[in-house]
């Protein structure tokens, strides 16, 4: 258990990776394996790991994401003190509320890194989906004396078109970082960041000062490139279960995965579980004529069709005749009755009226949406 | 608005009601209302403290039709024609009216208080709401009426009564209605992840609920959260409470699965009696019951009706009965 770190979280980048996906949310609220919001999964990782006061830094788009996350209940963080603190733009002079990278970020929300009185900081972004605690982690910065230790993983396949704020770590064989590359053309190594940063708070504070003084505003780049030889950044090689969410079909896929049992049981596991808002929802409904197969389904749904490799969401509903095959549907989706649904990937409150039929492929799912009728 | 867990046939005892008291004045309420915490329906008190207002009531009674053949499982209320209440029969052998009592009531708290005050005085009272409150206030002339309910409801006070209560929810449409948004019914909320339907299960007519995994087939029941159902194993007009684990193979009929209860490779739940075997089904009925943090053995067949706990299934072995063949 640590409790001399304290966690920031960066869901800012607005990013239009994710397509639809993300038009009216940050990907840190993209809904994700039935019941979740990326960001429960950082979130609860945190949160196991020990640590009581976690800070949110939001950009555009953070309305669902507040709503989500509320008064950080569901994760035992509505505490007298410390607990979640919600850090969207302090619109000043200087700030006009629109940071040009992580680094303008925490600039801004530099009171609130002075006021934590953790001695080290953990740096997350949002789109990288894994369950683990930080204290192994943690353990290993302490033994190495690292300034910097930055959690990875290893990736042998390589996809350009999934290709968003990539970091590779060329890695010493003490596991010290000799060099980094973003977004590589050709990546030069297959450890990829994890998007996890562990350093002490007082060289963090420094850093974003020095970079902000000289202009710079991107963290991988401007901090973490720059220092490689003056700081010593260690590597700290995780070996489980890591998604990635950077394009839809990668977002697809790692749903998917769920399907997997050893997937399921990583990334669910009884010792760390993972926390989210709940509902208070009726448990699914099958129909007498209902037929499920290879599925993920949460609570309130009404299954009277078929499903086969599907992940459903809270809520959806199947009606008779209708057949879903590796869809995902969240929040409030209708399939009504004789549709038929191949590699789709439906929003939140989607209705496919009778007897549509839509079909992608598994290198390029349809995606409805919010609110689409079809 | 004040709500305490009270049934008719509860006693409440001298020191228990002493410290009700206590409790209740501190709120100093003009009315409160006293629920069971064992019924399953959906009311709207407000609707019934409108009504109590507006009659002037010292009592209102919440009362529902039941058929006059099953009256006399009840307290019966019977009226006049302005829902005043006459007299009071708790269990009556000869029912003189089919409205039955729901446990639920709204007392102008002042006159509760004295009338339980009274109550304990008494050393001849059971210290019973149906058996002594309510008629001694019927024969003191206080004004008692009846609110009327209709819609689901049921006691799950009983073995068989918590079984149909919950097959009451499979029926089509349920006999329950639990998916109206404006009528939430709120439960603490497991943190487990979605169920999970493997490829070779089945899943008919059943409710299944957060950090099940079905491998195998699941017809007519009702899964809790974190249920597990084996390959090959079949589940059946049963309801397997939360955590509870249905190994390979092994058959579940007409039964309770309670808490955290594993049921091993091949079992049989609720098998059909074996000559020479005798089960105490008093309580029970057809239903079969194992309890909870049970763990019933592999190739074990629990007769139809037999509550599985320690105690019996010991008796069973000791029998040398085809607890195991």
């Amino acid at each position: 258990m640590i409790n001399s770190a304290f966690g920031i979280i960066y869901t800012g980048d607005n990013s239009l990776r994710l397509k639809d996906l993300t038009y009216s949310r940050s990907v840190a609220a993209v809904p994700f394996g039935g019941r979740y919001r990326c960001i429960d999964f950082m979130m609860s990782c945190m949160v196991n790991s020990g640590l009581t006061n976690i800070g949110v830094i939001t950009q555009k788009n953070y309305h669902s994401l507040m709503d989500h996350l509320g008064s950080g209940k569901e994760w035992d963080l509505h505490r007298k003190r410390d607990g979640l603190f919600m850090l969207p733009p302090f619109v000043t002079r200087d700030n006009v509320g629109l940071y040009r990278g992580t680094v303008e970020a925490l600039k801004s929300v530099s009171g609130y890194i002075r006021r934590s009185a953790q001695r080290y900081a953990i740096l997350a972004g949002s789109y990288t989906i894994f369950n683990t605690t930080f204290c192994d982690m943690l353990e290993q910065h302490v033994q190495t004396g690292a300034d910097i230790t930055i959690m990875y993983n290893e990736e042998q396949h390589f996809e350009p078109e999934d290709q968003y704020e990539d970091l590779r770590l060329m890695l010493d064989e003490r596991g010290r970082i000799t060099d980094m590359e973003y977004n590589p053309y050709r990546p030069g190594s297959p450890y990829k960041s994890c998007d996890v940063i562990l350093m002490e708070k007082t060289l963090l504070e420094y850093l974003v000062e020095e970079a902000s003084a000289h202009g710079q505003y991107q963290f991988s780049q401007d901090v973490l490139m720059r220092n490689v030889a003056k700081l010593k950044i260690y590597g700290y090689h995780y070996t489980g279960y890591v998604a990635r969410l950077n394009s839809p079909n990668s977002y697809f896929a790692a749903n998917m995965a769920l399907l997997d049992k050893d997937v399921r049981e990583e990334l669910f596991s009884r010792e760390h579980p993972v926390y989210t808002k709940v509902k208070d929802e009726v448990p699914a409904r099958y129909g007498p004529s209902s037929v499920a197969h290879n599925s993920i389904v949460a609570d309130g749904c009404i299954i009277d069709g078929e499903i086969e490799n599907c992940v459903l969401f809270r809520g959806v509903y199947v009606a008779q005749g209708a057949k879903l095959k590796n869809c995902i549907a969240m929040q409030g989706a209708q399939i009504q009755k004789n549709c038929d649904l191949s590699y789709v990937v439906l929003d939140k409150s989607v209705i496919v009226k009778r007897g549509r039929s839509l079909s992608g492929y598994k290198s390029f799912p349809v995606l409805l949406k919010k609110g689409s009728i079809v | 608005m004040f709500a305490a867990k009270k049934g008719t046939t509860c006693k409440w005892g001298r020191m228990g009601s002493f410290q009700n008291q206590m409790f209740v004045d501190q709120f100093s309420p003009k009315y409160v209302l006293i629920l069971s915490g064992d019924h399953i329906y959906k009311m709207d008190y407000g609707r019934m403290l409108r009504h109590h207002i507006k009659n002037n009531a010292g009592c209102t009674i919440a009362v529902l039709e039941v058929p006059l053949e099953e009256a006399h499982r009840f307290g019966i209320m019977n009226c006049n024609d302005e829902q005043r209440i006459i007299s009071f029969e708790e269990k009556p052998k000869e029912p003189k009216s089919s409205l039955a009592s729901m446990g639920v009531y709204i007392f102008n708290w002042p006159l509760l208080k004295k009338y339980m005050q009274a109550d304990e005085e008494d050393p001849a009272s059971e210290n019973d709401f149906g058996k002594n409150i309510i008629p001694s206030m019927l024969i003191n002339g206080e004004k008692l009426y009846a609110y009327p309910f209709s819609g689901y409801w049921k006691d799950v006070g009983t073995i068989r009564s918590l079984w149909s209560a919950n097959m009451d929810l499979l029926e089509d449409p349920p006999l329950l209605d639990l998916y109206d948004p404006t009528w939430h019914i709120y439960s603490r909320n497991p943190v487990l992840p979605p169920h999970y339907i493997a490829s070779g299960a089945k899943v008919e007519q059943s409710l299944v609920t957060e950090g099940c995994e079905v491998y195998g087939s699941v017809y007519h029941s009702v899964l809790f959260a974190g249920a597990v159902v084996e390959e090959g194993a079949q589940v059946s007009d049963s309801v397997i409470m939360p955590g509870a684990h249905i190994q390979k193979g092994a058959k579940v009929n007409k039964a309770i699965i309670d808490e955290r209860a594993i049921i091993g490779r091949n079992a049989v739940v609720g098998d059909d009696l074996n000559e020479g075997v005798k089960v105490d089904n008093s309580l029970t009925d057809d239903i079969t019951l194992v309890g909870s943090d049970m763990s019933i053995p592999e190739f074990a067949s629990l007769p139809k009706g037999m509550v599985a706990t320690r105690e019996t299934l010991g008796y069973l072995y000791m029998k040398g009965a085809d607890v195991r063949d």
